[in-house]
């Protein structure tokens, strides 16, 4: 049966829109030193690698097995996932449930993508059904317009709303050494006035192209206590899908199906009655301002159309009753196959009380989701006491 | 491992060569539909799904996208591995170890024949010194096989035994693999497993459903995977990996060694006798005649026609057969990567 599982250590790249100075091994490598080195470990301390990425954002098929060296991985169980967005917070799902079955003791999570050597747009095009999408659906910006317009028709929120989760965001980031986009003089006027990249969506309303890798390592109950004086302790580790063809969920941000159904089963598990009360902080997935704002409603976090009132009332900035997002978020780094890894890493994080400089004080309890493909979501909840 | 997985539905389609008759989804569909029929289950019953595809042989970045509604994972949980069928079928009895999943689909899918094999193998080799080079999973085979020398007869022998055991490949008269094209020397194009489109879907379920449904059911004991170095910085003579793999295996199951039932699965006939000596079953020509004899692979395994991608989930799936019928121990194995760079084994016996 099921033991209690740890988030223990974890490791970052500083991420940028084009790593030079680093091939994709190096990079990977990087974060995974950058994680084993908080706890003083090194590769023979760890029994599995569970690693994920977009294969075709780089064009490398069975790229775990090139990283193989990178990753300390040769002679040990390697563990792929690809799932999309949402891949970074599926491994951190596998290594719960290959750790709280036994399988392993201590598994090392991995997630990385290097945009600057591929190309997304193209890659992002294909997820979509050959026959019946793919010639309508151009990637992710397009689709986020087209799901925000709906949204912004049912909800009633404004531009001028949106732009404070992008200010949020980007001011956060300024206490993150690792973020991308650090803009601490950006005003809601900025975000207004930048570039239109598709109704209603403007340039700085969505996230950037990163370069960047992500290592957390999770343990299981008997072995955390010795790694770190404060494990961040898994109560929920769920996933949720919607249906595959956009047509099928019409709403989609403004009905984000598939994390009402993930935070119905995630609140459950975790006890979680009043989320504003209950957690401490949380890293959400938000590839656009718009998006962070029906994720409030979805999540239970206000009433549904809510969302503009959340942020106008400030409960998820730094000082907030609920941070969110105080990394900076998605909207200020964004290596797509590391992002929900670095939420869940994030969230890890402020349960151990080492975020650092963005820290929120007393977090015993945080909320962390990954998001991907059609409107897929990846849950986890974690928290300084253990199951 | 408890042993808490059970399977308790086992379907495969009919691989072919071009299923052109289906997409991906229907494909998927007909081996879940046949799977869940077996398990007497519908789909409303299966609480997540654990799916094996790869993104550059479905020509889609998450290739699950085509699948995961049918694997009745709609507003409930799939995770694709993107390796062979076994290490989905070890992270879904993962699953149900916790006592937090207890029924499950696992499912395994490939339709090669959409794919351009030399692209998508050429992918997989590294891209900032290798590539220029032109290379693909074939070329690397065939200086694995010129590091084995293994004769080109006993090689033949190989894939005529997994030709006999194939209910949908026919048999190769004496002397057809030698008589094929050259395709890296030593290789001829036979010696090589053929490109296929099929499907295989597992329900796995924990022991107080399996015995509600009343199905005959095989237990997962347990399981091991390991990887081994990138393919131009280990010795490709020997298959270090599969033994790491098989060790995890064991122990893992708590078994004392190997049974007599392994469903190996191996791309190039080589492979097969490598692996054979590496599972300690003696000289090159004895593990010859174990695949001929059907002691070792009795389905055919890859060579036999079944996708990359699906053919260790279907070695699951054959011993699962056989188990239901005779009881006692098998181990399934499946490879990923170039030249199988990785090895998965999984324990399976009769519940």
């Amino acid at each position: 049966m099921s033991r209690a599982v740890a988030a223990v250590a974890v490791g970052q790249t500083d991420h940028v829109s084009r790593r030079l100075d680093v091939g994709i091994p190096e990079m990977v490598r990087e974060a995974v030193d950058r994680c084993l080195e908080t706890r003083d470990l090194s590769f023979a301390d760890v029994d599995a690698i569970v690693v994920g990425n977009m294969e075709m954002f780089e064009g490398v098929n069975l790229v775990e097995h090139w990283l193989v060296d990178a990753l300390g991985a040769a002679g040990k169980p390697v563990w792929k996932l690809n799932n999309g967005g949402t891949v970074g917070a599926s491994i951190a799902i596998a290594a719960y449930y290959l750790v709280a079955s036994g399988f392993h003791r201590r598994v090392l999570c991995v997630g990385f993508e290097k945009q600057s050597e591929g190309s997304a747009q193209s890659s992002i095009t294909t997820v979509g059904d050959p026959v019946w999408e793919r010639a309508v659906m151009a990637g992710a910006i397009g689709n986020f317009a087209a799901m925000t317009s709906v949204y912004v028709n049912e909800s009633g929120v404004t531009a001028e709303q949106a732009a404070k989760v992008a200010v949020k965001a980007r001011r956060n980031a300024c206490l993150n050494p690792h973020a991308q986009l650090k803009m601490p003089d950006i005003t809601v006027e900025d975000v207004l006035a930048s570039d239109m990249l598709a109704y209603p969506v403007r340039k700085l309303d969505f996230c950037p192209s990163s370069d960047g890798a992500c290592a957390v390592l999770f343990a299981a109950e008997d072995d955390a206590a010795s790694l770190t004086a404060q494990p961040a302790w898994v109560h929920a580790a769920v996933t949720a899908h919607d249906q595959q063809y956009m047509g099928d969920s019409p709403k989609r941000l403004a009905e984000m199906r598939s994390l009402i159904e993930a935070r119905r089963k995630g609140y459950a598990y975790a006890g979680i009655e009043d989320p504003v009360r209950d957690f401490d902080v949380a890293e959400i997935y938000e590839p656009a301002t718009y998006a962070e704002l029906a994720m409030y409603e979805c999540l239970g976090f206000c009433e549904k159309g809510g969302g503009g009132r959340f942020i106008d009332a400030g409960v998820p900035e730094l000082d907030g009753a609920l941070p969110v997002n105080p990394s900076g978020g998605v909207l200020s780094a964004n290596p797509v196959g590391a992002t929900a890894l670095i939420r869940v890493g994030e969230a890890a994080l402020q349960v151990m009380n080492e975020a650092g400089e963005h820290q929120i004080p007393n977090v015993r309890t945080a909320l962390a989701t990954g998001y991907g493909g059609n409107a897929w979501t990846d849950l986890l909840i974690l928290r300084g006491e253990k199951p | 491992m408890s042993g808490a997985a059970h399977i308790v539905g086992i379907a495969e389609t009919t691989p072919g060569a071009c299923r052109d008759d289906v997409n991906t989804t229907e494909l998927v569909w007909e081996a879940v539909s046949a799977a869940l029929e077996d398990a007497g289950i519908v789909l409303a019953d299966v609480g997540g799904a654990i799916t094996a595809s790869q993104d550059f042989w479905e020509g889609r970045t998450i290739s699950s996208m085509a699948v995961n509604e049918v694997c009745g994972a709609t507003f409930k949980s799939e995770s694709k591995i993107a390796a062979d069928g076994a290490l989905a079928l070890l992270y879904a009895s993962a699953r149900i170890e916790t006592g937090l999943d207890r029924l499950m689909l696992v499912v395994a899918h490939c339709k090669e024949s959409q794919a351009d094999p030399h692209a998508v193998e050429l992918a997989a080799f590294d891209p900032y010194v290798q590539r220029e080079l032109d290379p693909d999973e074939t070329v690397a085979a065939g200086l694995q096989a010129r590091l084995l020398d293994y004769p080109v007869e006993l090689r033949a022998r190989v894939v005529e035994a997994a030709r006999r055991r194939s209910p949908w490949l026919d048999p190769l008269p004496e002397g057809a693999v030698a008589a094929s094209p050259v395709t890296a020397s030593p290789l001829h194009e036979l010696e090589r497993a053929p490109l296929m489109d099929a499907a295989c879907a597992l329900v796995l379920c924990d022991a107080e459903t399996a015995a509600r449904l009343g199905r005959p059911a095989v237990r997962v004991a347990g399981g091991g995977t390991a990887t081994g170095r990138y393919w131009v910085d280990r010795d490709l003579a020997r298959a270090g990996e599969l033994r790491d793999a098989l060790d995890g295996a064991l122990d893992h199951a708590g078994w004392d060694g190997a049974p007599g039932h392994i469903e190996l699965s191996a791309t190039f006939a080589h492979q097969a006798i490598l692996f054979g000596r590496e599972l300690g079953l003696g000289s090159s020509a004895a593990v010859v005649d174990a695949l001929e004899q059907g002691t070792l692979a009795p389905t055919g395994g890859a060579l036999a026609g079944r996708p990359g991608v699906v053919a260790g989930l279907s070695a699951a799936a054959g011993c699962a057969r056989t188990l239901r019928e005779s009881g006692g121990r098998a181990l399934a194995h499946g490879t990923t990567g170039l030249l199988a760079q990785s090895h998965h084994f999984v324990c399976l016996e009769s519940a």
